[in-house]
């Protein structure tokens, strides 16, 4: 087996959604994400438009990399040609919407493609009051493939009935038949179908048997007959990852939490704070 | 005008805060409304993070209205998630969209801007919003009314003494919370002059025919981001969070805000190795 982590095989995975001229849509600090985004524009989709919340990357010579977390706005405005306000980045969602690549990572995701990323728990009186979803619940209804990554993939995470509908995952299947999710998680890839209203597994990641994934999902997922094993990421692919797109592994936080995710931040930024 | 002049304009019932999340809050503002003791203040913003978090543990705070409250990569924004658990304040949860057409209701001088977004999300029903069936076309549509701030506090790069003013990184939705808000007030890193700003009128993103009130705060925005000037300092906002934990964000205020007479006096005490770690290598 190539030598690759499991951060760097989600990276790949996400990055194939990417097409030459799709317009890509970046969050704040969502570096897995990122990283996806700058390897599709680095190898197999370098027309690809990459809209960031600090500014449109058109330059296609890559000038912004690599990938930083301490100095992000920095980063996206050193190979931005041009810099828009939140209203014109809605203005694209409302227009070009067929070519919109977008990944959301929902605190919670049910059957239904549902996602929540505001409480767990009663929404009045909350086990946790989560930060918030942002944009995810106007973009659900709007975009026609709704793309999900899901590092930590857990029973928690995916639920049978999420605790609240921030936003709508499938729904109006007379209307949107074409309408489908699809999810990227550390364990393999699924997909929900808006004909059959059905959640798929799709792939598996090597390594992980179709029985672990069933066990880290709290509702039953259709498990195809054959199941393919994820495509492994190329050594070029790897290689640009971690030698010219995110050298400083900016993309591991994302698989971490609490203490450790804290202290490989705090690593990455003291690094950065020191660089050049 | 000085900061403690600037506090004195904010009146009414809705204050909207600009910048996003790390990004440009204006916090010297904010640590002037912590020490005049203003209590019960209804907030807007678009994502908030340390400025509402500071103002939510200083117990400033009626009611939230934002898409998000958090620190970015840091997680959770630790005193609001507190406050909002135990019911200590509102929280209006809102969305992007549900934000931007509210103001742009206000500056188109519409009842109400129709929507296809928030369509079978939960937070629609919370946020009260009703829909109307469209006079063109069969589908039912969301009808989002006017949102109109009283005060619009905004942190920005640069202007010139009467509020022409230049916007660069992260922009946000403030171009907007400027255009919709009865009364504005900037706090500027730089205000150069108005020869300055004609050299270059595109790049006026903000009129001064819009503007109140311009303070001068170099470094006002710490510990969130001015681009280019300076980064976010996750250092000093990962200081809030144990402060938090541990229980003595009290500490925290009296150390950086309350026992101290300025913002100047606040930089001195994070000291010069904190401002200079966060600022763009060449």
């Amino acid at each position: 087996m190539r030598d690759f982590t499991i951060d760097e095989l989600m990276v790949t995975c996400m990055a194939r959604e990417v097409e030459d001229r799709s317009i890509v849509l970046q969050g704040l600090t969502t570096p897995l994400a990122t990283v996806a985004y700058y390897l599709a524009k680095a190898t197999h989709a370098p027309n690809a438009y990459i809209y960031q919340l600090a500014g449109n990357i058109l330059t296609h010579d890559l000038k912004a990399l690599p990938v930083s977390m301490l100095f992000n706005e920095f980063q996206a405005m050193s190979g931005s040609l041009h810099v828009r306000s939140q209203m014109e980045a809605y203005e694209t969602i409302f227009t070009k919407s067929s070519s919109i690549v977008e990944f959301f990572r929902p605190a919670q995701i049910d059957k239904y493609g549902n996602v929540n990323n505001s409480v767990i728990g009663n929404y009045e009186s909350p086990k946790v009051r989560l930060p918030g979803a942002f944009g995810i619940p106007d973009a659900l209804g709007i975009y026609p493939k709704i793309l999900v990554y899901c590092p930590r993939h857990e029973k928690r995470v995916f639920v049978e009935k999420v605790d609240f509908i921030s936003g709508l995952g499938i729904f109006d299947r007379e209307k949107y038949r074409d309408k489908e999710v699809r999810i990227i998680s550390n364990l393999g890839t699924l997909r929900l179908d808006n004909k059959t209203q059905e959640m798929q597994l799709i792939t598996k990641h090597p390594g992980i048997s179709i029985e672990e994934i069933k066990e880290n999902t709290s509702f039953d997922l259709t498990i195809p007959k054959t199941i393919q094993e994820t495509e492994l990421p190329t050594e070029h692919q790897i290689s640009l990852i971690r030698s010219k797109i995110d050298p400083n592994g900016t993309r591991r936080l994302e698989m971490l939490g609490g203490k450790e995710r804290l202290s490989l931040l705090l690593d990455i930024i003291e690094k950065e704070s020191k660089i050049k | 005008m000085p900061l403690k002049e600037g506090v004195n304009l904010i009146e009414g019932n809705l204050i909207a805060i600009g910048g996003l999340t790390i990004h440009r809050k204006p916090i010297a503002f904010i640590h002037e409304i912590i020490r005049s003791k203003i209590k019960g203040l209804n907030v807007l913003t678009f994502g908030g993070g340390p400025e509402i978090d500071l103002l939510v543990a200083a117990d400033c705070i009626n009611r939230v209205e934002a898409a998000y409250v958090g620190f970015e990569i840091l997680g959770f924004a630790p005193n609001f998630r507190k406050a909002v658990e135990n019911k200590k304040i509102e929280f209006k949860e809102c969305t992007e969209y549900s934000i931007m057409a509210g103001l742009l209701a206000t500056t188109f001088g519409a009842s109400f801007i129709p929507s296809k977004t928030l369509m079978g999300s939960d937070i629609k029903g919370k946020l009260g919003l009703r829909t109307i069936r469209s006079p063109f076309k069969d589908e039912e549509l969301i009808a989002y009314p006017p949102i109109e701030p009283d005060v619009a506090i905004i942190h920005i790069q640069r202007s010139d003494m009467y509020g022409n003013a230049h916007l660069e990184g992260v922009t946000a939705i403030d171009d907007q919370l400027i255009k919709a808000s009865k009364k504005v007030i900037l706090t500027v890193e730089e205000i150069i002059l108005p020869e300055k700003i004609m050299e270059n009128p595109s790049k006026t993103r903000i009129s001064s025919s819009l503007v109140d009130a311009v303070i001068k705060v170099p470094y006002g925005a710490h510990p969130t981001s001015c681009f280019p000037y300076y980064a976010y300092d996750l250092w000093h906002i990962n200081e809030i969070i144990e402060y938090s934990r541990s229980g003595k964000i009290e500490e925290y205020l009296k150390k950086y805000v309350s026992s101290l007479d300025s913002f100047q006096d606040y930089l001195d005490k994070i000291g010069k190795n904190s401002l200079t770690r966060v600022k763009p290598k060449q």
